[in-house]
């Protein structure tokens, strides 16, 4: 079987989950001998592209193409230099003849790109991973709503006016109806968590042509354990991984520290914070927590950003994951993470963090936007003996990027299967040009 | 035998020669002598006692002559047939001794003629001339005659002053200047202007002290006359006490505007003197618009004031204002332009304007005036038919009791039909009963009215291979909004069964350059035929549909409204298919919704009884599952937003009516003209397609633009409707 897994950045260059998700699962079809398996990625500005073509190396590993696209309409998810698509996309499919093609986005690339396999592959399986709402919602695919901090359950053209009063509900309708149109052209989609997937079947994609799958992770070796002082130490090392986006809620974490009474903090917790771009975020958040990091003192540790293949190291000085976000989250690869190295998380009771961690069993919930709450959770974590012994073992191994990618290749014949057309021949790996 | 005896004094003389000219119209001049004639005499020619008249005879002493010769006489005769069947000659009735005259073969012509006359009478030919000055205009004037008479004015008149100022009016001439020698009042006049021609100048004297002893400045209204123009006039003739004086035309003299001689008119009555007859006239030619707004500056309490004047081009004029006239002052309100005219106040609507009564509470002049408490001091009103002509101002005309004409000057702007009227929506007050006046009295009958031209292609891009000959093709109608291209194109592209369809896509000029590449481009991409229409004279997508629709030659024509959106493929391998299976006598419109899945159509249906029949949009707001699941059926009209019919019933019918500012009442009013083509509308609920019109109008203009719709709607059709089965 022959595959091409296309994302929307290649992990040289962008560090987002989603980027890494498709490349561990083309690693994870690497693995498979039976499986000849193409990574297409795409770059954009500030590389250089070359004149006449779309596709560049820049000397990735064999296998991997990038795909410079940069004339991109963010409303519509569409790429305007369909010229490029027939010239450069279509003919790598052309020459690659790939049995499935797997999407794990269309950023950037645009979803005229899908249209292009199924014009040039009628008989290609095409599947789309969803990593977020960007299909549903305009505001960075997050289905919260502009202006005053609010989740949405629903989007609509007049709802979505709502949020952007500049854009007209005939707009968004055309919006909608047009990367509905072009979806329905894959032939099945999958999504890391139930959650997500719900939402996108409350939106309108067939309930029976999902799938969940995790996202696998490709982690070498478990941290061990935070080595404890004394036998009277006491697992109180919280750390936060994320960005510090209002979304984020790290804030909320900050003013729950401060709320923990100094008897049951003690001279041994610290709230790590892992984590960058404070300084984009809008004055008022700024203000607030700078204000809130001075009232907390010493309690919490700026650690700063970190980068992905650090978290093995970090994770070995921490012995409790907190995921405060306060919007839906799908599912961040850093509970998988967390859990890779058995550390249990306190999470929001929200979206995709409330499916992944299940309260009393790998971890606890608290309400989403409540420092009170949190801060409860906290005190049970430092003073509640044997929780975190019990939480750990509660704890199941997350997915590997190989297992992940075996999940996906028996969804892949099942679905040929299905169609009733011949299974594709085992295609040992072979040059592009034949 | 008796003797005969032949007295002498039945001699017949020998006739003597005489010299004559010719004058048109039957009649000639003779010139000779005798002894003796009485003034008046029966003339006959050639001695046919049936061809004779009266005439006058003028006669000068010849002194030096003999007896037989010493009067020398001119007269007028008839003139002689022209076969000169007779003998030429002339027989005038003396009475007891005819006196016979032979013409002389050739006749001379008028100059020469009158030189000898100045030679034979001498001293007297001022005098004759005079008579015959006299003779020649007491009868029925012919060129012949006028010219003979300037010609005799020219060498006669002597110099009686000079015009140095004339302008032209309606009902006359302008003339100012100098003169010793008419008086103030009527003086009966000739203009010499290639021709000659009468007329009366009513004119007043005023001193001046540049002029000579008994001269003074004259200024005046020449009327009666023939001529359009001062610039024609080369002198005028009149008849002073002592004989006949001409008023030349000082050649540096000036020529004013039409507009500018009221003002003069004004200034001689304030310097100058005129019986009152005259003074009258000339007060009223005074009061003529002059480009001044007079009606600010009366005395009497009533003032009026503009907000907007547009021309509709092609069609009339449209004027919204207010006149303050609390004592009701104000008889007739006029708009004028050159010649056009149109009375306002028989057809404005008048609207309240607090805004003016508070502007005038004030105001000393007008507070006892404000007891009356009348608001309704606005007015707007629609002129039809009066045009402006380039150069020719525009103003209203008042006629204020106790003052005459006030005046005030326009300045219009000018716009297309649609837009302007569109305009005025947004100027209403939706709450008030004015506005529903205004729709229905001044906007939809000016609609009505307005001949607005056709839309029409002016450029077409094939991209693709287009077959415009194809039996089906899809014919897309975008308006001036921006339409999300990319969409549309991906899903008319993922329909196998409208992917190969030949497409026509007509826009506005002025959206064409946006949307012509990205056309291209998707279109190339898509692998889709287009062909993109280039179209002139777009007010919305009706328009652009139309002249969608003739720049192609499919049979059969889907048209797809630029603010509808595909929801579900097979929409229209669907919709042709119901069509068809009408025989393709129909036109085969979808459920329509709105972006929130309701119902925006769902058939148009005839309700009610007889003049309370109407077609009305039944369903719509309902929720779709309303519907169910009904099966393709004849409704009472279409909805052309998305529909499948043949060309050749859309080209009979002839297209879409301009007389609406709403494609949807277009939409009904093309499906109804079908249906009484035999071509009756069918509703198919099975397909659904989103029409979403984004709220540009605010709610409030949107209802007024309903109400004129309907107005306009039913007054064409519900007498028709009423009648309708179904």
């Amino acid at each position: 079987m022959r595959i091409l897994v296309v994302s929307h950045g290649h992990p040289s260059f962008s560090l987002g989950g989603a980027e890494i998700a498709s490349y561990n699962l083309h690693k994870g079809f690497r693995a498979n001998s039976e499986v000849d398996t193409h990574y297409l990625a795409r770059v954009g500005a500030p590389t250089p592209r070359h004149a006449g073509t779309a596709l560049m190396s820049l000397r990735q590993r064999g296998g991997e193409l990038l795909y410079y696209a940069e004339e991109y309409d963010h409303f519509l998810l569409s790429n305007r230099a369909t010229d490029e698509i027939e010239r450069d996309f279509v003919r790598v499919l052309r020459d690659l003849k790939p049995d499935v093609v797997h999407f794990h986005h269309f950023i950037g690339l645009g979803l005229e790109c899908i249209f292009a396999v199924r014009d040039t592959l009628p008989d290609a399986l095409i599947v789309v991973t969803f990593h977020e709402y960007l299909s549903i919602c305009h505001h960075h695919g997050q289905m919260v709503k502009t202006g005053a901090f609010k989740l949405c359950y629903r989007a609509s053209p007049s709802d979505c006016n709502a949020c952007f009063p500049d854009i007209s509900p005939s707009r968004f309708l055309a919006r909608e109806t047009f990367i509905k149109g072009i979806l329905n052209l894959a032939d099945h989609f999958v999504s890391p968590s139930r959650f997500l997937a719900e939402r996108y079947q409350q939106w309108g994609l067939a309930a029976e042509r999902f799938s969940v799958i995790e996202n696998g992770i490709d982690v070498a070796e478990v941290a061990p354990p935070r080595p404890l002082p004394d036998t009277e130490g006491r697992r109180s090392r919280f750390a936060y991984f994320g960005q510090l986006t209002p979304y984020k809620g790290a804030d909320m974490l900050i003013d729950a520290v401060t709320r923990i009474p100094e008897q049951i903090w003690g001279e041994d917790s610290v709230l790590l914070v892992y984590g960058g771009n404070l300084d984009r975020q809008p004055e008022a958040y700024k203000k607030k927590f700078a204000d809130l990091v001075e009232a907390a003192g010493r309690r919490v540790r700026f650690c700063g950003a970190f980068q992905n293949h650090e978290m093995p190291n970090l994770m070995r000085s921490v012995d409790w994951m907190v995921m405060p976000s306060v919007w839906w989250e799908n599912s961040p690869v850093v509970i998988q993470e967390a859990f890779f190295h058995g550390r249990p998380i306190l999470a929001s009771n929200l979206g995709g963090m409330a499916e992944k961690i299940t309260d009393e069993v790998d971890g606890l919930h608290f309400r989403s936007g409540s420092p009170e709450d949190l801060a409860d959770c906290m005190t049970r974590a430092l003073s509640e003996p044997g929780l975190w012994e019990r939480l750990r073992a509660g704890i199941r191994k997350p997915l590997s990027h190989v297992d992940c990618a075996n999940q996906h290749l028996a969804l892949y014949q099942r679905l040929i299967a299905e169609r009733g057309m011949p299974a594709p021949a085992n295609r040992a790996a072979a040059p592009m040009i034949a | 035998m008796n003797e005969v005896i032949i007295p002498e004094r039945t001699m017949i003389s020998p006739a003597p020669t005489v010299a004559w000219t010719p004058l048109g119209e039957n009649a000639i001049l003779v010139m000779s002598a005798c002894d003796a004639l009485p003034g008046k005499v029966p003339v006959a020619v050639d001695g046919n006692p049936r061809n004779r008249v009266e005439t006058m005879a003028l006669t000068w002493r010849r002194p030096q002559a003999d007896a037989a010769h010493a009067t020398g006489f001119l007269c007028l005769a008839p003139a002689p047939s022209p076969d000169r069947a007779g003998s030429g000659a002339i027989l005038l009735g003396r009475p007891g001794r005819p006196l016979r005259l032979i013409l002389a073969p050739k006749p001379m012509p008028l100059q020469a003629f009158l030189a000898a006359l100045a030679d034979e009478a001498g001293q007297a030919f001022p005098t004759v001339v005079d008579g015959l000055l006299e003779v020649l205009l007491s009868g029925k004037s012919n060129p012949r005659r006028l010219r003979a008479v300037g010609m005799l004015l020219q060498s006669v008149a002597k110099p009686g002053g000079f015009v140095e100022v004339m302008g032209p009016l309606e009902e006359g001439i302008f003339l100012q200047g100098w003169t010793s020698n008419f008086a103030a009042g009527r003086t009966k006049l000739l203009i010499a202007h290639g021709g000659l021609s009468p007329a009366v100048l009513e004119a007043g004297t005023f001193e001046r002290d540049d002029l000579g002893e008994g001269a003074c400045g004259f200024f005046g209204l020449l009327e009666e006359c023939a001529i359009r123009h001062p610039s024609e006039i080369e002198r005028l003739f009149f008849r002073a006490n002592d004989g006949w004086r001409a008023l030349e035309v000082y050649d540096r003299h000036v020529l004013l505007e039409q507009i500018t001689v009221p003002g003069h008119l004004r200034d001689g009555l304030q310097r100058g003197t005129a019986p009152p007859a005259t003074t009258e006239k000339l007060k009223q030619a005074s009061q003529r618009f002059d480009g001044r707004d007079t009606i600010s500056f009366l005395e009497q309490p009533v003032r009026a004031g503009i907000d907007d004047a547009t021309i509709v081009e092609g069609t009339g004029v449209l004027i919204i204002g207010w006149l303050f006239d609390p004592e009701r002052l104000t008889g007739n309100v006029t708009l004028r332009s050159g010649t056009q005219s149109c009375a306002l106040d028989k057809s404005w609507t008048r609207a309240v304007r607090p805004d003016v009564t508070a502007a005038f509470a004030e105001d000393p002049r007008f507070g006892p005036a404000m007891a009356s408490r009348r608001n309704s001091h606005g007015f707007i009103v629609f002129a039809p038919k009066l045009l402006p002509e380039p150069g020719q101002p525009l103003y209203l005309e008042f006629e204020v009791e106790g003052h005459g004409p006030a005046f005030l000057p326009l300045a219009p702007g000018r716009n297309p039909a649609r837009r302007a009227l569109e305009r005025v929506f947004g100027l209403l007050d939706p709450r008030s009963s004015t506005a529903t006046a205004v729709v229905e009295k001044q906007i939809a009958p000016a609609l009505q009215s307005a001949e607005i031209p056709p839309p029409k292609a002016i450029e077409t891009h094939d991209i693709g291979r287009f077959n415009a000959d194809a039996a089906l093709g899809l014919v897309i109608g975008l308006d001036q909004r921006q339409r999300e291209l990319s969409s549309l194109f991906a899903l008319l592209a993922i329909d196998p069964e409208v992917r190969p369809l030949p497409i026509v896509v007509a826009a506005p000029g002025e959206s064409f350059d946006r949307l012509g590449a990205e056309a291209r481009r998707l279109a190339k991409f898509y692998g889709l035929q287009v062909r993109l229409v280039l179209v002139e004279g777009v007010e919305d997508s009706c328009d652009a549909l139309e002249a969608g629709v003739r720049a192609c030659r499919f049979q059969t024509v889907a048209l797809l409204s630029g603010a509808a959106q595909i929801r579900m493929p097979g929409w229209l391998g669907r919709l042709e298919r119901a069509y068809r299976g009408r025989g393709g006598q129909c036109v085969a419109s979808p459920t329509l919704l709105f972006e929130d899945n309701s119902i925006r159509w769902a058939g148009a249906w005839l309700e009610g009884e007889g003049a309370n029949r109407r077609v009305y949009n039944r369903f719509v707001g309902y929720p779709l599952d309303a519907i169910g699941s009904l099966g393709p059926m004849e409704v009472a009209a279409g909805a052309t937003e998305c529909c499948v019919m043949s060309r050749n019933a859309f080209l009979e019918a002839d297209g879409f009516s301009r007389s609406y500012f709403t494609p949807s009442e277009k939409g009904l009013d093309l499906c109804l003209k079908l249906r009484m083509n035999g071509v009756p509308s069918l509703w198919v609920p099975e397909v659904e397609i989103y029409v979403v019109e984004d709220g540009e109008t605010r709610p409030h203009v949107g209802t007024l633009i309903n109400l004129a719709d309907r107005t306009s709607f039913d007054r064409r059709w519900a007498l028709a409707i009423s009648n309708m089965r179904g």
